[in-house]
């Protein structure tokens, strides 16, 4: 089957649910205000690209899992609006990924690395922040409510720097590798507007308080500039490249996860 | 049931008397000068061909790309001021003006005995090293200096010898008073 009617089909699959949803019994997830705590994963399935070499260091990796909080107001009519603010919390370890690529660069030497912002224990940098705003429209069943969404907000990830020595095998020869973002915050962070799409399943369990299930999609396209600069420790001689992000394609993150959601207010 | 708790009381107070006796004895620091002698340096040849330089041992046969030596400095003071105080801070006096390495056995093609430029003095800050040149690294062992502890520093010959053979290098500092101490690398092969 083709990848364009599996989408249609599941497409068709989310409508009808919807559809079902919507003719059946009085809901339990009335008007009124929901906080939501969840676990999930969330890979970054693409982000720019600059050269293999400082793709590790943008902190943006395919191997996350993460922790979100929403807070949403739930009208009489279905429609709702809420805030939601997600850690991405880092799986990968973007230390190993970034020596073995250096290595690959670089077989003839040894590799003396300090990343800065990353301590030996730990083995990546910064989690990447998401704060969103969006709407949503539920399709209420009896104990079932089923939510699309859809989001706009900010991105907040921390670029890594690093300072490298390459030692020469079976000589003295030696250079340093600097590796640094040039354009990022003050505080070494970078922001991006981020939009996203999802949909949220929830189902009443007892009281106010209910389980969720969601899916998300958002995608923001960060601005970077990155410099790269290796100096010959011998003979003083400089190599200095600065790469870019803006003709690059977009960051796409996939949010899976679940939770519990408390309604604040009575009924 | 009162006494349960003395023996606590009683360390606490030990401790607490111990610490103050402490901070007295070195509640100041007497800036003391000390200063270096021919044999207060000494060097061990160094392989370099890893990924940090590695002693070499008696005898052994050293790396033409490879080859440095580390130097060992310890500071001696005046005969006046008795033996070393925990509670003194000591510098340098006189301080180091200049570093030069000389060559002590005739490099085919090279006519200068100062071989200064071909050696980098190793300078590492957070597990990363760089080299200096010679005319930047006599501040730069100030700075790196530390009283009380033996002060260890590695010279890299980075334009090694176009011929495998015997050499000899050594290293002379010249201090600010005019006076020089120097210190000579045993004669190694290097190939």
């Amino acid at each position: 089957m083709s990848s364009k009617k599996q989408y249609f089909g599941l497409l068709f699959l989310y409508l009808f649910m919807a559809a079902d949803a919507a003719t059946a019994q009085e809901t339990r997830h009335p008007r009124g205000a929901y906080a939501r705590l969840g676990l999930g994963y969330a890979p970054v399935i693409s982000a720019p690209r600059f050269s293999t070499l400082i793709d590790p260091l943008l902190s943006l990796p395919d191997d996350n899992n993460s922790v979100l909080y929403e807070v949403q107001w739930q009208s009489r009519r279905h429609w709702g609006f809420f805030f939601q603010f997600s850690f991405i919390n880092i799986s990968a370890s973007i230390r190993k990924t970034f020596t073995e690529q250096l290595e690959r660069d670089f077989p003839n030497d040894y590799v003396l690395e300090e990343i800065k912002d990353v301590p030996e224990p730990y083995s990546h940098g910064e989690s990447p922040v998401q704060g969103l705003i969006g709407g949503s429209y539920a399709f209420d069943a009896g104990k079932w409510s089923l939510q699309p969404r859809i989001m706009f907000g900010g991105t907040t990830f921390n670029p890594l720097s690093v300072d490298v020595a390459l030692k020469r095998r079976n000589s003295n020869q030696l250079s340093i590798l600097s590796v640094k973002p040039t354009n990022t915050l003050e505080d070494g962070s970078v922001s991006a507007f981020t939009f996203g799409l999802g949909t949220l399943v929830q189902w009443h369990l007892w009281r106010r308080w209910s389980i969720f299930g969601m899916a998300e999609w958002t995608t923001f396209k960060p601005d970077l500039l990155y410099s790269y600069r290796l100096v010959n420790q011998v003979d003083g001689s400089e190599t200095i490249q600065t790469f870019g992000s803006s003709d690059t394609r977009f960051a796409h993150v996939i949010h899976a996860g679940a939770g519990l959601t408390f309604r604040i207010t009575r009924k | 049931m009162k006494t349960r708790f003395l023996l606590p009381v009683l360390a606490i107070t030990l401790l607490t008397l111990s610490r103050f006796k402490c901070i007295e004895e070195c509640e100041s620091y007497t800036d003391t000068p000390s200063h270096i002698t021919d044999t207060g340096l000494s060097t061990v040849p160094l392989d370099n061909r890893k990924e940090l330089p590695v002693v070499l041992g008696p005898d052994a046969q050293g790396y033409l790309q490879a080859y440095g030596f580390r130097l060992s400095m310890s500071t001696e003071l005046d005969d006046s001021l008795g033996g070393y105080n925990e509670c003194a801070k000591y510098y340098l006096d006189p301080r180091i003006a200049a570093i030069h390495v000389f060559t002590r056995k005739p490099i085919p093609g090279v006519s200068d005995p100062d071989v200064s430029g071909s050696f980098r003095y190793v300078h590492t800050i957070d597990r990363v090293p760089t080299y200096l040149t010679m005319p930047e690294t006599a501040s730069q062992i100030m700075l790196d200096w530390e009283d009380g502890v033996p002060n260890r520093y590695d010279f890299l010959l980075v334009e090694p010898p176009a011929t495998e053979g015997w050499y000899q290098f050594e290293l002379r500092m010249t201090m600010q008073d005019s006076s020089i101490v120097s210190t000579v690398t045993d004669s190694i092969y290097l190939k």
